[in-house]
């Protein structure tokens, strides 16, 4: 069989004229829609109305009742000022957090991750972009970091990553693995978004999963 | 719109949305699926303004991110909706290879994928394992597991 036959197969798919238009239309109304999509009221009122009964009925275990793990994630960004002192912001979920760095060799999204009541040292990280999978350029452990006038910072927080980011906007996935049994525990999706010289950050989704008792 | 620039935007749709349109057909066998496939690449071309080593970098970019968009497409469409390419007809120009797409489409996404990038765009062994992100025995192995499988799919149609 040919398979060089493929290429004429593929080739015969019609894209028509009007394609890169309506491309460039959508991409023009996905780039300029901000905010989330909204969800109608009666839906709302569903939803609000069965995590009622969820929750008053107790169907969904919550607060850890059964193996799950709490997500070994505590995510502090850090600033550093012009006066060179650091301001350390815990990263809630949803809440983007703008930072300002001011030198060249603090450009990068700074951050640190603590286990959650728990030695730091039971977990490794897997940091990748989330839609190329590709690796994100990433310091571990490394607890230190100069200011513009090359003086020396040190972060007292037990893991510190500084991540460079990848153009305007970076999807960066963390999984975090046991070192105990190399099981994935926990995940969580952080956007990074350049800011004139500096970084927001926001968490938008983290993710921790059941420990699997032998 | 970032700091992309709106001529640059527009010279890459016209020069990749109908080459990317075809990979995203194949992945996905819906035309509507395809060109909003095609729509979220180019949203994250403007979104990460990545620096390119060359227009060939910048070809490999795309077609990696709308192959991840695809996968990612395919299985929320697995959970909801099967595929349909009872209309294959439709998105055919003379109708003379439509069989070998047809059959070409029924396969599964992971043989499919290699098949398209290396005899429909040329790329060799090496090149799609750093697209896909496999290893490239492993795209050798779907490269004869997916000819089989073409093979057979071909054989049964005639």
């Amino acid at each position: 069989m040919d398979y060089n036959r493929l290429k004429d197969a593929v080739y015969d798919i019609k894209a028509d004229d009007g394609l890169e238009n309506r491309v460039l239309a959508g991409i023009y109304e996905k780039t300029a829609a901000k905010g989330r999509r909204s969800v109608p009221r009666r839906l709302m009122a569903v939803c609000a109305a069965a995590l009622t009964v969820v929750l008053a009925f107790d169907i969904i275990p919550l607060f850890n009742k059964g193996n799950h793990i709490p997500s070994p994630f505590i995510v502090n960004a850090y600033s550093l000022e012009a006066d060179g002192r650091v301001i350390k912001k815990p990263l809630e979920p949803d809440i983007p957090s703008g930072l300002h760095f001011i030198s060249e060799k603090t450009q990068g999204f700074i951050f640190s991750l603590q286990a959650f009541g728990d030695d730091y040292t039971r977990y490794h990280f897997d940091i990748y972009d989330e839609d190329t999978h590709d690796k994100i350029d990433a310091i571990y452990d490394s607890s230190r970091f100069f200011d513009e006038e090359d003086n020396l910072n040190i972060v007292f927080d037990p893991l510190t990553i500084i991540i460079y980011p990848n153009g305007e906007y970076t999807a960066v996935r963390i999984d975090a693995y046991s070192n105990t049994d190399d099981s994935l525990r926990a995940s969580l999706l952080l956007e990074i978004r350049k800011v004139n010289d500096g970084y927001t950050g926001e968490i938008v989704q983290v993710k921790s999963f059941p420990v699997i008792e032998k | 719109m970032g700091s992309v620039l709106q001529t640059d935007v527009e010279r890459a749709v016209h020069q990749y949305a109908r080459m990317l349109f075809r990979i995203c057909l194949v992945m996905l066998c819906n035309e509507y699926d395809a060109e909003d496939a095609v729509q979220d690449t180019f949203v994250k071309y403007i979104r990460k303004t990545p620096a390119f080593n060359g227009a060939e970098h910048e070809k490999a970019w795309l077609i990696t991110v709308a192959t991840n968009i695809c996968r990612n497409m395919r299985r929320y469409k697995l959970l909801h909706k099967p595929a349909n390419i009872g209309d294959l007809h439709d998105y055919a120009e003379t109708n003379e290879e439509t069989p070998l797409l047809e059959a070409l489409m029924t396969l599964p996404s992971k043989y499919k994928e290699v098949l398209v990038l290396h005899y429909v765009e040329g790329y060799k062994v090496d090149d799609i394992a750093h697209i896909v992100r496999i290893s490239s025995a492993a795209v050798k192995k779907r490269l004869q597991k997916g000819r089989e499988l073409l093979k057979n799919e071909c054989r049964e149609e005639s």
